[in-house]
């Protein structure tokens, strides 16, 4: 069932429907947010404000002007910026998700496993340096559900942008875990 | 042929090579390296993004209940009201008027309301 089908059932009363949605957008949402340098009890938190708010303004949600998923993503976009200043603020250093990945991933010798945390480290560290703007579109970028023109949506800027900025980050990323770049 | 520009601006920018493109870049020593860079970079953010814990959905629903949560703004009731309350003045202007003309009449007919 489309999203838009889904929205129209809780509109008319049908909770369960919003599950749905849910378990369609978890799995997208979590990662955009451990792109973005979320550990996973802080990406835990940001989904389930991102649902939570998107469940209250469901009422605002207009299908003639996005998708529910280009809505969505900027709702949790907000909460994700909102976050960072919050901790900006309060001097918060959080655990990044290149860290938790790591704890994550089974390691098969050492040497390799030792390789694979320095390119994490390395990763996490450009992604970190990559203008606020470049990050942002680049991340949402990486999350297959969204088309290009979704992405522009939640961005608001033009597709022709949104290639670019993607070309530029992507550089940089490759530039930094090619042979011989030290982070 | 392919044009090495054009194949290793499509590899940067993330999209799909076709299978031309493909059999180029495994045998062209210019695009092969940026190739290969750029797979270090695809595995490498793959890695990257949280798993969902188990039950989150439960949770979400359940943070939906625990907050009473409505989906849409309570249905317009005002409408329907202020819509019966026009009738009723219009009902009560109606007959107004009626019995107002029957006066006027009346007087002008000389006799008592």
């Amino acid at each position: 069932m489309e999203d838009e089908a889904l929205v129209g059932q809780i509109r008319r009363g049908n909770r369960e429907a919003f599950r749905l949605l849910v378990l369609r957008y978890q799995r997208p949402l979590f990662r955009f947010l451990g792109l973005l340098g979320f550990d996973g009890a802080s990406c835990e938190d940001l989904a389930q404000q991102t649902f939570l708010s998107a469940f209250r303004a469901l009422a605002d949600f207009d299908p003639a002007r996005a998708r529910f998923s280009t809505w969505l993503f900027t709702i949790a976009k907000r909460h994700a910026s909102h976050e960072r200043e919050r901790a900006h603020r309060h001097h918060e250093t959080p655990a990044t998700e290149a860290t938790d990945a790591l704890s994550r991933s089974p390691a098969p010798d050492p040497a390799e496993a030792a390789a694979l945390a320095q390119r994490m480290r390395t990763l996490d560290a450009a992604l970190g340096s990559l203008p606020q703007e470049l990050r942002s579109t680049f991340l949402l970028s990486q999350i297959k559900e969204l088309s290009l023109g979704e992405v522009a949506a939640v961005e608001n800027c033009p597709i022709g942008t949104v290639k670019s900025r993607i070309h530029r980050a992507r550089e940089r990323l490759r530039l930094a875990l090619a042979p011989g770049e030290t982070s | 042929m392919s044009n090495c520009n054009e194949v290793q601006e499509k590899i940067a920018r993330g999209e799909s090579l076709s299978q031309a493109e493909r059999a180029h870049t495994t045998a062209c020593a210019s695009c092969a390296p940026v190739i290969a860079d750029f797979s270090v970079l695809e595995a490498a953010l793959s890695a990257l993004g949280a798993a969902v814990p188990a039950g989150f959905a439960d949770r979400v629903m359940a943070g939906l209940a625990a907050e009473g949560c409505a989906s849409s703004r309570p249905p317009r009731q005002w409408v329907p009201l202020a819509l019966a309350y026009a009738a009723g003045v219009l009902a009560v202007l109606n007959v107004a008027g009626f019995l107002a003309s029957v006066f006027i009449a009346s007087v002008a007919s000389g006799g008592t309301p």
